[in-house]
């Protein structure tokens, strides 16, 4: 082909990827064509329409809901990890074992919804991409300070701890976040827990593998404490509670960490509700 | 004007023909009457018949009749009519006089603002006045009789003069003072008692039999009462404190539920502001409207308890323009603001979000501690506060014991078929018998649901348990309760005045802060409130019926409350909720503390009167019972009391002999001021040590005030003193008339007189009357 026939060739070609380009561009689906800004905003919007919630209505007609915190995060949803059947599977346990009158599907709610308030328990995984907006910051806080109670579950390793570190800086700027020692009445509000476990993640677990990820080696209990010295904010890192009740069923995930995450789960719903 | 008129017409006063008697002294037979009566009246119509035919029929009847009248006077006189008196010889006889020496006769409701003692000073003068006007009462019995001085009060002595008194009596005792001067009197010529008071006793309120006794022992013995009143019987416009209704001990922090009577004269329509104050601070106003004349009205206020200890509370209303007696616009009350804490045990069968935030409403409270047990599954139990390892550690109570030593129990959502009957019947007896107080929640296995209707605490619950269908037993998903719905709660009027559910003073704003409330849910179905229950809150669902949402009523010697509601929590955790609102935590503490406050403790001392006189006995008693709240009976009792001086006195309480565990004995305080009284028992069943029941009260002495409350003078009173006597009410003004009364005495000394009735100016007005007319009626028609 001469040198012309090439340029000719490569310009059709040119051309036409970029028309096609431009074509699938404009008919790509919208998160691909939009701002980072737009795109949390869908995503929050897409959260909204997905949530399933209790299906009586409000006020709650249980005892106790099984509530999931929907928080805005980085590029994916990490609040649902698991959702639901770690929550459906956890709540079969908790209403086999105790005498709680739960609701016994799973329950999960935006931190801006206004009847956040009427779950004074949240459950929330993957902090470490968290970026809450700060409407979700205020609305955490106030939760918080009314006394409503957040167990974290399922982040591992430095970097995550510190996202996680710095969104609860904005929710409650100034309480440190203390190591909780294994005496706490948390350990044994339903079950005696004299040890802090490592659950690996289910992949992990069933293979055999080293249970730790990243560079989260060992397995961590905190807190954030209110003026009264009441815990609000219960911290599990390096550990992943959630796979262990989602997983329990498979005969090849260890047993050990399900009795474990559930042993910690009921003590923490105990305690919530005594506390 | 009557009575000088009838005096100087008769002779003699009125009271003198109704003790005397008429004599005629001319001893003439019936005979010679009778034919002198005839022989008149012959005279009398002969001396007519000729003039007859010019006079008519009626006319001649006339003047026959009018000729025959004043020939029967003077037949009349001539048999010489008498009457004859018992009369009292002078200076023979003694002369009773008893003068009020009470706070009362300051009262200045006299002419230009006289007080009343000014009245009876004047009436008793120490020197004899120098003749001018008419004499004093007290000169004029001097003059006659021998007198014999006394002051009563609380307490009656004899004085030399009226000087001697003071007014400072805090009490008026008529009764006592009646009695008194009668007994001193008892074997002395006595012509009579000379009573000078204002009437307004304070004491003989419930001791009318007693003064009807007395005054039927003065009658048999022929003396008679003659009081003088002085005083207003009704003040233009006075406002009066009555005596406030406080409770005796209170709990630190709490709101103290005062009702105060006020009675209002001639100030209809104004308003007053009732302040309360403590040490000089007001904690607590309220205005209030006043209604008609004389009528009581209740005021309901709300104070804060902040200081531990023995508070002397005042209450006071601003003296209106015209307020002759402003001394009882103000009250004084003693209470005691207890900071022991109360101890309450709270009781879910599962774990509940209202535990969680009742828990953290009270733990602000340093005067409430809630130990918790949660049943966390069958046979599994958690508990949260309990003071050492052992408490509820065999989880909820099953003995009198270890249920009785709290003061107040919640039960959430627990079934009553967790409970044996015995622990059934104490709960019922927690209340009805310890004095405890009972709170029920809503829940899913709580009222009907929880099957409570046939049981014993059925009896206890404030509100009626309607039947419903029994849930399905079996695991699985709890059903959603068929009753399921929201409720709208507000205040009731009764809600609105109730130290528990009022959040605002005003009736209004309290029913707008309710109103910004969110709904709460309940799923029990509703019950009745009882008869002697009050509904504080109540819901209004769907149906828009009112139910009851909370309600208390007081079973035996506790209380009961019912909180039909499954969620309190919500009006803590609602995004509606300002977080610095305090709805939630106010309530749960209120309703708490309302609940167990009164729950007697084991050990009860109380102190009557809890003002007293100096010198005036004041009886300790006190109510002993042990660990089982049974009442014991033999225990060693003892008293410390310590005066205002700090001097401690022993006083022993023994056994009354009339109830179960009631203990009393008798202490005289020898000072004015506020005296404590600590008791401590022993003995079998009361565990000695470091348990022994110990309990304090307090009263005070020389500072009672009741003279100037219901201070008008009461001639009514005093009038039937008199009247059962035989004796008459006087004025001040009348001591003549009052010395004529004396004198026809009946008992003492007396000698008869006998006075002569033809000449009085009566006898002859009447004949120059007759006379005149005779002849008037025949100048007219010209006759003869």
């Amino acid at each position: 082909m001469s040198r012309r026939g090439i340029l000719a060739a490569a310009f059709v070609l040119a051309a036409s990827v970029l028309f096609g380009g431009t074509l699938l561009v404009r008919h790509l689906p919208p998160a691909l064509q939009a701002t980072p800004r737009q795109i949390r905003e869908m995503l929050a919007e897409a959260m909204r329409e997905d949530l399933g919630g209790p299906r009586f209505g409000r006020p709650p007609a249980h005892d106790f809901y099984f509530t999931r915190a929907a928080y805005t995060s980085y590029g994916w949803r990490g609040w649902s990890v698991d959702y639901p059947k770690a929550d459906v599977q956890f709540l079969i346990g908790l209403r086999r074992i105790t005498n709680l009158n739960s609701y016994a599907n799973e329950n999960s709610v935006l931190l801006t919804d206004p009847d956040l308030g009427r779950y004074p328990f949240l459950y929330t995984v993957e902090v470490g991409h968290m970026a809450m907006t700060e409407e979700e910051v205020l609305a955490l806080r106030r939760y918080l300070h009314q006394g409503g109670f957040l167990v974290v579950d399922d982040f591992w390793g430095t970097a995550e701890w510190v996202n996680f570190a710095h969104e609860m800086g904005r929710v409650l700027p100034g309480r440190p976040i203390e190591d909780i020692p294994l005496d706490h009445p948390v350990f044994r509000a339903f079950f005696e827990v004299d040890e802090i476990v490592q659950v690996p993640n289910v992949g992990q677990g069933m293979r055999g593998g080293p249970t730790w990820e990243r560079d989260g080696y060992h397995p961590v209990v905190r807190g954030i404490l209110d003026d009264e010295g009441r815990l609000m904010v219960l911290v599990n890192w390096n550990t992943d509670l959630g796979d262990a009740w989602e997983w329990a069923e498979n005969p090849y995930y260890p047993l050990h960490f399900s009795n474990y995450a559930y042993a910690m789960g009921i003590n923490f719903i105990i305690y919530a509700m005594a506390h | 004007m009557f009575l000088s008129a009838f005096e100087w017409l008769l002779g003699s006063p009125p009271v003198a023909f109704e003790r005397g008697q008429i004599e005629l002294l001319v001893p003439w037979g019936v005979f010679w009457i009778a034919a002198a009566v005839t022989g008149a009246l012959v005279f009398a119509l002969l001396g007519y018949r000729r003039l007859g035919r010019r006079l008519g029929r009626r006319g001649r009847l006339l003047l026959g009749a009018a000729r025959f009248a004043a020939i029967a006077l003077v037949l009349l006189c001539l048999l010489r009519p008498q009457l004859v008196l018992s009369l009292v010889v002078p200076q023979e006889n003694v002369v009773g006089v008893l003068l009020d020496d009470s706070r009362s006769m300051q009262i200045a409701d006299g002419e230009d603002g006289r007080p009343r003692s000014a009245t009876l000073l004047a009436a008793f003068p120490d020197e004899a006045a120098a003749g001018r006007g008419e004499a004093p009462l007290g000169d004029l019995l001097r003059e006659k009789f021998v007198t014999r001085l006394f002051r009563f009060s609380d307490d009656t002595r004899r004085v030399e003069r009226a000087s001697e008194l003071g007014f400072t009596g805090a009490r008026t005792d008529l009764l006592g003072g009646l009695t008194r001067v009668a007994d001193e009197l008892a074997s002395l010529p006595v012509a009579g008692i000379v009573l000078v008071s204002d009437g307004a006793d304070t004491v003989a309120g419930g001791r009318e039999d007693d003064l009807d006794q007395t005054l039927l022992e003065l009658r048999t013995r022929g003396i008679r009462v003659y009081p003088v009143a002085v005083g207003r019987p009704e003040f233009e416009a006075d406002l009066e404190l009555g005596t406030p209704d406080v409770p005796a001990r209170v709990l630190r922090g709490s709101l103290l539920e005062i009702r105060l009577p006020l009675r209002a004269t001639g100030l209809a329509g104004r308003t007053a502001r009732v302040e309360v104050l403590d040490e000089g601070r007001i904690i607590a106003t309220e205005t209030v409207r006043l209604s008609g004349d004389s009528v009581e009205t209740t005021v309901t206020l709300l104070a804060p308890a902040e200081e531990p200890g023995a508070r002397r509370l005042r209450f006071r209303v601003a003296p209106f323009s015209g307020e002759v007696l402003t001394r009882n616009n103000e009250q004084s009350v003693l209470t005691e603001v207890d900071d022991r804490p109360l101890r309450l045990l709270y009781f879910e069968g599962q774990p509940r979000w209202e535990l969680k935030f009742l828990r953290r409403a009270v733990a602000g409270d340093p005067e409430l501690h809630v130990s918790c047990l949660i049943r966390t599954a069958e046979g599994k139990f958690y508990r949260v506060d309990v003071a050492d390892a052992g408490e509820l550690a065999g989880g909820f109570p099953d003995t009198r014991e270890e249920l009785f030593a709290y003061d107040g129990v919640l039960l959430g959502s627990v079934e009553a078929s967790f409970f044996s009957q015995g622990q059934l019947n104490m709960l019922r007896d927690f209340v009805s018998q310890r004095g405890g107080g009972l709170l029920t929640l809503g829940g899913t296995s709580a009222f009907s649901e929880g099957g409570y209707r046939d049981t014993p605490l059925a009896e206890v619950l404030p509100l009626t348990l309607p039947e419903v269908a029994a849930t399905p037993a079996g695991a699985g998903e709890p059903p959603v309760p068929a009753a399921f719905r929201e409720l709208r709660v507000l205040p009731t009027r009764a809600g609105s005045l109730h130290p528990v559910a009022r959040l605002d003073p005003d009736p209004l704003a309290n029913e707008d802060r309710y109103r910004n409330l969110p709904p709460l849910s309940g799923v029990n179905r509703s019950g009745q409130p009882k008869p002697g229950a009050t509904v504080l809150l109540e819901g209004l669902g769907p149906t828009e019926e009112p139910e009851p949402v909370l309600l208390v009523q007081r079973f035996g010697r506790g209380r009961s409350a019912s909180l039909t509601v499954q969620d309190l929590w919500v009006w803590q955790m609602d995004a509606s909720i300002p977080l610095e609102d305090e709805t939630h935590e106010v309530l749960s503490r209120r309703l708490l503390r309302w609940l167990a406050s009164d729950a007697p403790r084991r050990l009860e001392v109380s102190a009557s009167p809890a003002k007293s006189l100096v010198g005036e006995r004041v009886t300790l008693r006190a109510r002993v019972e042990d660990e089982r709240f049974l009442a014991v009976n033999d225990a060693l009792v003892e008293a410390e009391v310590t005066g205002p001086d700090g001097v401690i006195s022993g006083v022993p309480l023994r056994w009354t002999g009339q109830g179960d565990g009631e203990y009393s004995g008798v202490y005289v305080p020898g000072g004015p001021g506020t005296h404590q009284v600590e008791i401590r028992a022993a003995g079998a069943g009361l565990q000695e040590g470091s348990e022994a029941p110990r309990a304090a009260t307090l009263f005070e002495a020389g500072v009672v005030d009741d003279e100037f409350f219901d201070a008008e003078a009461d001639p009514g009173l005093l009038g039937r003193i008199a009247e059962a006597t035989g004796g008459r009410l006087f004025e001040p003004d009348e001591a003549e008339a009052l010395l004529t009364d004396l004198s026809l005495a009946e008992s003492g000394t007396t000698v008869v007189e006998r006075r002569e009735l033809w000449n009085v100016p009566a006898v002859f007005l009447l004949l120059f009357g007759l006379l005149a007319a005779d002849w008037g009626v025949r100048h007219a028609r010209g006759l003869p």
